[in-house]
């Protein structure tokens, strides 16, 4: 099966040399049919629609066009309906189904699979286990794109749609938004974002674009910019069964939100539990991902610096920088940069701003990354406190506004493991060769997983990394999954 | 149960709440390392392995078993596994799954896909989340 994606053409705004030549390479193609992934015109009114539907009758090929934002504005959606078709739908073959969803929040930048689409969406899944091939779209990226500049504009509720997407193996997601070719491997997902088709609107100078995807046993997706083609080619991975004989390397206790402070959001009793389990489990290492204590003040950091009795990495979280944090964290905790054994080396983050959510890498850090990932230790952690992929129960707020450059650089420098500790609700996804493990608040009584405040041991072996989550109050452990080492 | 779950989540595919990735030691290591290796990696249960492909089950409960039957520590484990494995496919609802393991009469069982072994089952995946319930309350005294 071969399927073209174009995206956001933004009419009336077109190169109309770039739109040309894209319908003629189509036409000429052996493509099945066209997916446009969203933002066919740029305000939503009539006349641009009716432009739009002219151009496109050129295209010999069937079309699966999906509602973007610009879709959407002055009432648009309504005219998408009339006019184009309707807003999500199923297009079923033999051996594949692709599914495509309305992402479009009327007159707003940023997207959100509302609830009854991820019912829908969920239902849809269900229904179609059994198809070798599953493709999903909608106009929105789902994870941060690089080149884009602020990243605050993903699906509100990626971190529950990648979730669903994974667990029911979805093969491909197409998308657009973003004006910017980008394509990752989540899993066994693959997120392919396309750059725009014809708009005059790209990002760093960059030209038109469009991808060809052939699907067989192999996904190959084609980027082609009016005058050079990039091609990658997917497997999905096959490595299931792991052999406990494997030479374990060693152990990191991952923490997060001990939000230490007199009030009842603390809760001491899952604190004491947690660390008395950290002590049995006798780790190498112990990384504290940010967020120590409830508010940055005197009488709070006075406290846990009671509380921890044994060496921990720390890196700040938002909360441990705000009112006198920001003097306070260097004092109690020390911003240290780095570790660097032969074995393992680590690179501290401060992702975080006082008085706001919103996390930043920023570009002097990104350079350090740069610099470090040129050692030569066997293993290399980055460790922030940011989310850099979203997180399942929770809204994208916790992602780093340039989450998208940080992420693109990370895996390319294939960083072995990032530690992150917003958002309170564990994760652990491998995009690329990274692999990116969240963990939950430990004790603070505002946490989002049913299985309760926790911490996570990240055990490295010559073969495999074992990720485990471990309930703060009962020691309970399970298995947040197995990845083979590159 | 069927207590744990209603109508709705009953229907879900195990896949949603199965492992990915399964644990295994070669059939010729002995009882004691298996212990240990359970130990390590905080799970009650591994596959039997063979040239690396699936030969048996080893869980917590068929230890006990051989070491009440008079299994020294030191023996082989496939000695005392189970060498009849209870699995199903990934699209299975859980639902049926739970069904199958109650007639089987095991606590976990192994997933395929597309023909191959890509995870593992077990009850206390189900058991930890009904925990939390309570570990609230208790937590909040």
């Amino acid at each position: 099966m071969k399927i073209a994606h174009i995206s956001d053409t933004h009419f009336p705004h077109i190169i109309k040399e770039s739109f040309d030549r894209t319908v003629e390479m189509i036409n000429n193609s052996d493509v099945d049919f066209v997916i446009h992934t969203g933002d066919l015109v740029d305000r939503g009114y009539l006349r641009e629609y009716e432009e739009a539907i002219k151009a496109f009758s050129m295209v010999k090929k069937p079309i699966i066009f999906v509602p973007g934002n610009h879709d959407g504005k002055n009432v648009g959606l309504k005219l998408f309906e009339n006019l184009i078709g309707p807003l999500s739908g199923v297009k079923e073959g033999k051996d594949y189904v692709i599914l495509y969803l309305n992402s479009v929040i009327p007159d707003m930048n940023e997207g959100r699979i509302s609830n009854s689409s991820f019912l829908w969406l969920k239902e849809k899944l269900r229904k179609y286990i059994d198809k070798r091939i599953k493709i999903v779209s909608f106009h929105h990226h789902l994870v941060p794109v690089p080149n884009t500049g602020r990243e605050r504009n993903v699906l509100f509720n990626s971190g529950d749609v990648i979730d669903i997407l994974i667990k029911y193996g979805v093969n491909l997601v197409l998308s657009g938004h973003k004006h910017y070719p980008n394509i990752y491997q989540l899993e066994d997902l693959l997120i392919v974002n396309a750059g725009t088709m014809c708009s005059v609107k790209t990002r760093l100078g960059d030209k038109n674009s469009f991808n060809i995807i052939e699907i067989d046993d192999k996904i190959r997706v084609k980027t082609l910019r009016m005058d050079e083609i990039r091609e990658r080619v997917y497997t999905r991975k096959k490595e299931r069964i792991y052999n406990v004989e494997s030479e374990k390397l060693f152990r990191i206790v991952q923490i997060a939100g001990t939000f230490i402070d007199e009030t009842d959001i603390f809760n001491k009793k899952m604190f004491l539990n947690a660390f008395k389990k950290i002590e049995e489990l006798n780790p190498d290492f112990i990384v504290h991902c940010g967020d120590i204590v409830n508010e940055g003040l005197i009488k709070n950091y006075a406290l846990a610096s009671k509380y921890f009795n044994l060496p921990i990495f720390f890196v700040p979280g938002p909360r441990d920088i705000n009112y006198l944090g920001y003097n306070l964290f260097p004092k109690y905790f020390g911003l240290k940069e780095r570790h660097i054994t032969k074995k393992v080396a680590f690179k501290f983050l401060n992702s975080s701003q006082y008085d706001s959510d919103v996390g930043v890498v920023g570009r002097g850090q990104l350079n350090k990354i740069k610099q470090f990932s040129r050692n030569l230790s066997e293993f290399k952690i980055v460790v922030l406190h940011h989310n850099l992929l979203p997180i399942e129960n929770t809204r994208e707020k916790g992602l780093l506004e340039d989450a998208g450059d940080v992420l693109y650089e990370l895996t390319r420098l294939k960083i072995d493991l990032v530690l992150t500790g917003h958002s309170s609700h564990p994760s652990a996804r491998k995009i690329e060769d990274t692999l990116i493990v969240n963990a939950n608040s430990l004790s603070c009584k505002k946490q989002r997983s049913l299985f309760g405040n926790s911490f996570n041991v990240i055990d490295v072996y010559k073969d495999f990394i074992y990720v485990s989550e471990i309930q703060s109050l009962s020691g309970s452990r399970h298995v947040l999954g197995i990845w083979k080492r590159k | 149960m069927k207590l744990f779950l209603n109508v709705e989540k009953a229907r879900i595919p195990i896949k949603q709440f199965m492992t990915r990735g399964i644990m295994g030691i070669d059939k010729n290591e002995t009882i004691k390392n298996a212990c240990k290796k359970m130990i390590e990696f905080g799970i009650s249960s591994l596959a039997v392995l063979e040239n690396e492909k699936i030969v048996g089950f080893l869980t917590k409960k068929d230890i006990i078993d051989g070491i009440a039957k008079g299994f020294s520590v030191d023996e082989k484990i496939k000695k005392i596994m189970s060498k009849n494995l209870v699995f199903c496919d990934s699209s299975v609802p859980i639902e049926e799954v739970l069904n199958i393991m109650a007639n089987f009469q095991v606590r976990h069982i192994l997933i395929k896909e597309k023909g191959e072994f890509i995870g593992i089952f077990s009850l206390k995946d189900i058991i930890d989340l009904q925990k939390f319930n309570l570990e609230t309350q208790i937590s909040s005294d």
